[in-house]
């Protein structure tokens, strides 16, 4: 566990979090042993390939998991209260108001067949009891404040009506309707132009300023994280195996995957310079819940030990805030 | 693909036993049936089945009006619904895998002329298109084979035509037309094997649809026609009867179909998803 | 204009069907003999016959005799029925409204009950409900209807003379007919539904809708249905035109006096030109009917203007 050291308790703690799929008897984990404590108004970034567990860690934080999935150990607390043991009313009231989601892909995101406008303003009405149309009202303001022009005749809009950057902002609008104290953005860019992606990072910085939630951050980019994220977490095969201030990590990253990320990153300040190619980590990831003895990421390490391939490594604090899961690590601590 | 059986095949395989009963049954009924299902025994008329009061045990399922067994005729009635369906299943998806290979391979106007006709057959009603042919030329088993392929062609040539469409824009067609390969060998040899499947599944699906209607037309009094024992028939003879309690008369013929029916259904719906090399959803 | 361009390619293709069902009717009508014969019977004189022959104008070329039968069918005269001796239009169009009444009904409650059962079964977890429905759905469309028809009568007419097993006049009459006509219906409508629900559930914004902590009745009704609504609706246009064919047995198991019904009568009366016009006409209006429903259809989804 790590030890913060600041005044401010976590705002969300979740402790040895395991989530698992499969009718009892066949259980296979597609999360294990994860920690992780945010602040408020901290932004923290996540990082992993496709199949690394990221977004399955999100939808366990309001426990709306897939069909099959189910958290199966571990605590989360939100504010001092134990999600686990929330009552389905409570959950319900917590999704949306307290803690909001933004997902990847804002056209299948967004309810084809409900004006885009009765979407941003849905939240008010059914957490706070607004009115529909002071509700509508709070929602132009909302759509204002996402950067989108002429907020009230984008309200009477149907999502396909509207440009993907477009969709992503009033997704934004609809997570902040009430007013949450953490937003979940699940890969919120990655579905959008490459210019408009770092438009939509600067409106959420923005917004995140003016309104004051914490924010989670999931992305398979780094580059993204390095602009946006104070701490970042980076997982694989459903573990998180190295965490720290962004800084930090990147400039000293200690676990070989995330050595070898970094290093498979091309670099805006090297282009056209360097003689060597891009380092690429050889192998595949492992199929997400694939039981697996030693370290997940042994098979496609350039620094693996012997007992890495029969022993899954702890994680280890080889400095104050910095974590990482590697057998590396051991005579650091 | 055979190789791991799962709970979920097991309807199907449910499905395929009671199929291959059933047409055990219908070949062998000569053999199994204890009567002749067109003579009967005028003493031994609307008995009802075996197990109930007034029954005999040699007519387990009871008799009809004119004393013939309800057994032996659901025997036969199997031998003619299934023969029937079959035979109307190969005349139709032949004709209608012919014709859309042709149409889909030949694209440009030949396409077109030919679907458009397809689209003009398949928009009359089938059942009444099939009742108006069966009027008309007389009721015979043969005759009703011969309506059924002509009603319901058009669906397996819109499926084929379909599935022609995608694979001629295939490497290995597109290999084949530059090598120099005669249309009539490409279509033999490369769109015929890979249509199979689709066809295969569309059988299976539409032999139930052909029972049903087969059953209409003889119920009508316009396929099969009396004295044989069509299950369709069964059960308009059975109506009067049945007016007066005989129940064994409609209810029999009917379980036959309905099963013979929901056996090839899911057995259809199982080869689709079975067969489908994008393994789509359930 | 799109607009214009669309009606005449659909009016176009609806004219060569309705030429092709003309040309078919005509064809077999041909093959049941000697329309001059059954006319006049089987001991008419020769020079009858030819003077027969000539007036029906069957001594004409074949295309000729087509253009007439079309031009007299355009004009609403479809022949005159032997048994009845009436304009067999008169017939149809006096049978009409009891199938269209027959047929509305049928329509209605298997739409009811299929949507409703549909969406029940696939947001409710309970194993007992989707269990009854999957079964039903499944064994509903293997029965063949004029069966369920029977097995009605057999239940509610014979062993409880609840309703009367035959003809019309009252609502009784109206139950098991309605009933037997729907089923198959009902279960197609059921098991569709309840799949289509069931992968508009799994979508995307359904999951954001939850996120946001909107209440489950209004992700159901209000986020996913209209989804699962779309394949609804095209199934039930689809369906519309089948259950004119199952129609025809229906009214014939129930002696309900409908369309079907008159056809099955010309087929007992061997009337000719009874069956050739009852066929013909139901054909012709299927025809029409899917035109109307094919332009509505554009007119609901904006997408299918942008793919023509």
């Amino acid at each position: 566990m790590t030890e913060m050291g600041e005044t401010n308790a976590p705002l969300l703690q979740i402790e040895q979090l395991e989530v698992s799929a499969g009718a009892s008897g066949r259980k296979v984990r597609i999360l294990q042993g994860v920690d992780l404590a945010l602040r408020e108004r901290e932004t923290l970034g996540v990082v992993g390939e496709s199949g690394s567990g990221k977004s399955t860690l999100a939808a366990a934080l309001t426990r709306l998991l897939g069909s099959g999935l189910s958290i199966t150990g571990g605590r989360m607390t939100f504010a001092g209260e134990d999600i686990l043991a929330m009552s389905a009313k409570r959950l319900q009231h917590l999704r949306g108001s307290e803690i909001a989601t933004i997902l990847q892909d804002p056209l299948h995101s967004l309810t084809p067949w409900i004006k885009v406008g009765l979407q941003v303003a849905e939240p008010a009405v059914f957490h706070e009891g607004l009115s529909w149309r002071d509700a509508k009202a709070r929602a132009v303001d909302l759509m204002r404040a996402a950067w989108i022009p002429e907020p009230e005749q984008r309200m009477k809009a149907y999502p396909h009506e509207m440009s993907g950057g477009m969709r992503q902002r009033a997704a934004g609008a609809i997570a902040l309707c009430s007013a949450p104290r953490l937003l979940i953005a699940d890969e919120p860019t990655t579905a959008l132009d490459p210019t408009i992606q770092l438009q939509y990072l600067d409106l959420l910085r923005n917004l995140q300023r003016q309104h004051g939630f914490a924010l989670i951050l999931i992305t398979h980019d780094l580059g993204v994280v390095a602009r946006n994220c104070q701490r970042v977490a980076v997982m694989y095969g459903g573990r998180i195996i190295e965490s720290g201030p962004t800084k930090e990590v990147m400039d000293n990253p200690r676990h070989p995957y995330t050595r070898g990320l970094l290093a498979s990153m091309p670099r805006l300040a090297t282009a056209g310079r360097q003689q060597k190619r891009l380092t690429i980590i050889p192998g595949q990831p492992p199929v997400p819940g694939a039981a697996v003895q030693g370290c997940a990421f042994q098979p496609r390490c350039a620094e693996r030990l012997e007992r890495c391939a029969t022993q899954r490594p702890p994680v280890f604090t080889p400095a104050r805030g910095r974590e990482s899961a590697c057998w590396l690590e051991e005579n650091t601590q | 693909m055979l190789n791991k059986w799962r709970a979920s095949d097991i309807p199907a395989l449910l499905a395929a036993a009671f199929l291959v009963i059933i047409i055990l049954v219908a070949l062998c009924a000569p053999l199994l049936a204890p009567y002749d299902p067109t003579f009967g025994n005028l003493t031994a008329r609307l008995l009802p089945p075996a197990w109930m009061e007034g029954g005999r045990p040699d007519y387990l399922l009871g008799t009809d009006h004119l004393g013939r067994d309800e057994l032996s005729r659901i025997m036969y009635g199997a031998r003619i619904s299934l023969a029937v369906g079959i035979g109307a299943v190969l005349f139709a998806g032949t004709l209608g895998t012919a014709v859309g290979i042709i149409a889909g391979y030949s694209r440009g106007l030949a396409d077109q002329i030919i679907m458009r006709v397809v689209d003009a057959w398949m928009a009359m009603p089938s059942l009444i298109f099939a009742i108006f042919l069966a009027a008309m030329v007389g009721p015979s088993a043969g005759n009703v084979i011969l309506i059924l392929g002509l009603v319901y062609w058009t669906r397996f040539a819109r499926l084929v035509r379909g599935e022609v469409l995608s694979l001629r824009e295939r490497d290995f067609v597109k290999l084949a037309i530059v090598s120099g390969a005669s249309s009539w060998r490409i279509m033999l040899r490369h769109m015929l094997p890979n249509v199979v499947n689709t066809v295969l599944v569309l059988g299976t699906l539409t032999l139930g649809v052909m029972i049903v209607t087969e059953a209409s037309l003889s119920f009508l009094g316009v396929g099969v026609p009396s004295p044989e024992a069509a299950w369709g028939l069964m059960l308009a003879e059975g109506k009067a009867p049945m007016m007066g309690g005989k129940w064994w008369l409609t209810v029999f013929p009917g379980l036959g179909i309905m099963l013979t029916v929901l056996a090839a259904s899911v057995l259809g719906d199982w080869l689709r998803v079975k067969l489908d090399p994008k393994g789509k959803r359930r | 204009m799109w607009v214009a361009r669309l009606v005449t390619k659909r009016l176009f293709y609806a004219a060569i069907s309705l030429a092709i069902l003309a040309l078919t009717v005509m064809i077999f009508s041909r093959i049941s003999g000697d329309p001059a014969m059954m006319l006049l019977g089987p001991d008419a004189s020769p020079e009858d016959l030819t003077a027969m022959r000539s007036k029906l104008g069957l001594d004409q070329p074949f295309v000729m005799q087509y253009l007439y039968y079309i031009g007299n069918a355009v004009r609403g005269d479809f022949g005159q029925s032997i048994y009845y001796n009436e304009s067999t239009l008169s017939l149809y169009l006096q049978r009409l409204p009891a199938s269209l009444l027959l047929a509305s009904v049928a329509f209605a409650w298997s739409v009811a009950l299929g949507v409703g059962a549909g969406i029940l079964s696939a947001v409710s977890r309970n194993r007992m409900l989707n269990g009854t429905v999957s079964l039903f759905a499944l064994t509903g469309m293997a029965v063949p209807p004029f069966w369920v028809g029977l097995v009605l009568i057999m239940y509610l007419s014979v062993d409880k003379q609840w309703l009367p097993s035959s003809g019309s006049g009252t609502w009784q009459h109206l139950v098991m007919p309605a009933l037997s006509l729907g089923w198959y219906f009902a279960a197609s409508n059921m098991r569709l539904t309840r799949s289509a629900m069931l992968e508009v559930m799994d979508s995307d914004f359904v999951r954001l809708a939850r996120l946001k902590g909107i209440p489950e009745w209004r992700v159901v009704l209000r986020h996913a249905l209209p989804g699962a609504l779309i394949p609804v609706i095209t199934l039930s246009a689809i369906n519309l035109v089948l259950m004119i064919n199952a129609a025809v047995v229906i009214e014939t198991v129930f002696a309900w006096p409908g369309v079907g019904r008159l056809l099955y009568d010309g087929i007992s009366y061997r009337d000719m030109p009874l069956i050739q016009a009852v066929v013909l006409i139901s054909g012709a209006m299927v025809v029409v009917v899917s035109l109307l429903l094919d332009f509505l259809y554009v007119l609901i989804d904006p997408r299918i203007r942008h793919a023509e």
